[in-house]
């Protein structure tokens, strides 16, 4: 039991990058899948907002692990920043093809096919 | 323990935002998924970035999906046989977790960093504006670009 106990403690904690890592993978691989799958333009760009929130964390335990968190923290507040007007643009675009289109289905964008 | 449950919660939070019906419901779940990174950041000891990550992601992009959701009504619904690829989320999920345990674990060490980085103790906002002061130029650049998009979109068309 005490083994269990130690193995937990020692597994289940901050420093374990492993698990971090494991986590902001998965985090990665939901989105993507939201991104390939999702035919409506806002579940594609919702999938990008969980894609980027694996990423930020990925960055956060990296640099909570070598000791430098203050560089981590500064390059996620950049991140959010540039987020947000990604989102803004992308909600933008999606309010103009549904007025134009009427719907927000990515396979009747073929005005530019060749 | 704490830890663990909070990487659980965001992977359930991420999953509920990626299947849910509504998208207004998605987007509660993308700012619980916002809330639960916040407290992960509190949790790892940086909390500037929590503080930008909840007022930020967990509140304005949450009232901008929100508000566009609304706005659109019956767009946001699901596509033709959309619905049917996406409920195999979970299972695609559990495989590929499976997969990737199996195969990573046995590399895990190879994360351990070779040497902790003893730098000279900077505060967030001198490194920002003193090490990283191109990448807030291109933030500011980004701004600008994004609001003449925005003007773009939804500027007033003159009558001919």
């Amino acid at each position: 039991m005490n083994e269990i106990l130690n193995f937990s403690a020692r597994f289940f904690t901050p420093d374990n990058l492993y698990l971090d890592w494991f986590t902001a993978v998965l985090l990665f691989f939901i989105g993507v899948y939201c991104m390939a799958g999702a035919r409506n333009m806002l579940r594609t760009l919702l999938g990008m907002e969980i894609s980027s929130k694996g990423c930020m964390f990925a960055l956060l335990s990296a640099g909570y692990t070598i000791g430098n968190i203050d560089f981590a923290q500064a390059i996620i507040m950049i991140m959010i920043g540039i987020e947000v007007v990604i989102v803004a643009v992308g909600l933008g675009l999606i309010i103009r093809s549904y007025a134009q289109k009427g719907n927000l289905d990515v396979l009747d964008l073929k005005n530019l096919r060749g | 323990m704490i830890h663990l449950a909070i990487l659980i919660s965001m992977v359930l939070t991420s999953l509920f935002a990626a299947m849910s019906r509504s998208f207004i419901y998605a987007a509660m779940w993308l700012a619980l998924l916002s809330a639960t990174v916040a407290v992960a950041m509190f949790n790892m000891g940086a909390p500037w970035a929590a503080v930008f990550e909840l007022s930020v992601c967990a509140g304005l992009i949450t009232v901008l999906f929100a508000g566009t959701a609304s706005m659109l009504g019956k767009g946001t619904k699901y596509a033709q046989n959309e619905r049917r690829f996406m409920k195999y989320l979970p299972l695609g999920l559990l495989v590929f977790g499976v997969c990737l345990w199996v195969i990573s674990y046995p590399y895990a060490d190879l994360l351990k960093p070779s040497q902790i980085t003893q730098t000279t103790p900077m505060m967030v906002g001198d490194i920002i504006w003193q090490l990283r002061y191109k990448d807030l130029i291109g933030q500011i650049c980004m701004f600008v670009a994004g609001v003449l998009m925005v003007k773009a979109f939804f500027g007033r068309v003159k009558d001919e």
